[in-house]
């Protein structure tokens, strides 16, 4: 697996020309394994990976741990939102915890 | 010519130094506004002569989530850190639009409880102008 980080920088118009101010995190790309093109998967923060919605979570470690590579410093894998069959376990879980009571 | 637009499906908030995870199901920009000064004279006729102020409002941006008790919540006034919000990715783009920007949370909602009702909170963070908030729109390098 492939990644590129890209600084994430917001341009800010100044009365010298126009520079770039960091937004201290970086935007990650990863190589399509189906046609080798890079494409944005998330960023990488202070001290996470943090994948976009839908970036299956199975990869998210195997990202940190290139993100981790690439810029010396430890990353974790960001905590995906629950899925919606986490969500559905949870309700009936609470469900189920009800009709005992 | 090909149909344009697109849903929300797959937009994401992220946040750079807390890298909270929030089930959200809704996202709300408010509107980036600036304000508009009279310099209309006596000799004006018409409408009113109005010029550009020097400085921009940024809205506040609203997420509702899915509340699950387990999850971290927003600090409210927390530590200023860069929150993005990235729109869904094109096909044939390699990078996605987003408005970025460093931003505190300004708002808790937490969740209401109703039998039969899923559980929802709402929180707001405001943008405080540091660095941002961006937009940049997709882009196919």
């Amino acid at each position: 697996m492939e990644i590129e980080l890209r600084p994430h920088v917001s341009p800010e118009k100044t009365p010298w020309g126009t520079v770039g101010k960091s937004l201290n995190q970086d935007i990650v790309l990863i190589q399509n394994i189906d046609n080798g093109e890079f494409v944005q998967c998330g960023y990488v923060g202070d001290t996470h990976f943090l994948p976009l919605a839908g970036f299956p979570q199975e990869l998210c470690d195997a990202v940190a741990a290139k993100c981790s590579e690439k810029l010396g410093k430890p990353v974790n894998a960001g905590t995906a939102p629950p899925s919606l069959e986490e969500l559905t376990e949870f309700l009936n879980s609470k469900a189920d915890e009800d009709e005992d009571e | 010519m090909p149909l344009l637009g697109d849903t929300g499906q797959l937009m994401t908030a992220t946040f750079g130094t807390s890298s909270l995870s929030l089930a959200v199901t809704e996202i709300t920009i408010g509107a980036h506004t600036i304000d508009m000064l009279d310099v209309s004279v006596l000799a004006s006729t018409g409408f009113e002569k109005l010029i550009a102020s020097d400085l921009k409002k940024a809205g506040k941006v609203k997420l509702k989530f899915v509340f699950v008790t387990s999850a971290t919540m927003p600090v409210i006034g927390g530590a200023a850190e860069t929150m993005t919000i990235t729109w869904p990715l094109p096909t044939g783009n390699v990078v996605a639009a987003n408005l970025a920007g460093t931003a505190v949370f300004t708002d808790l909602k937490l969740a209401d409880g109703k039998l039969g009702e899923v559980m929802f909170g709402e929180c707001d963070y405001q943008h405080d102008g540091d660095t941002g908030p961006t937009y940049t729109k997709a882009t196919t390098s």
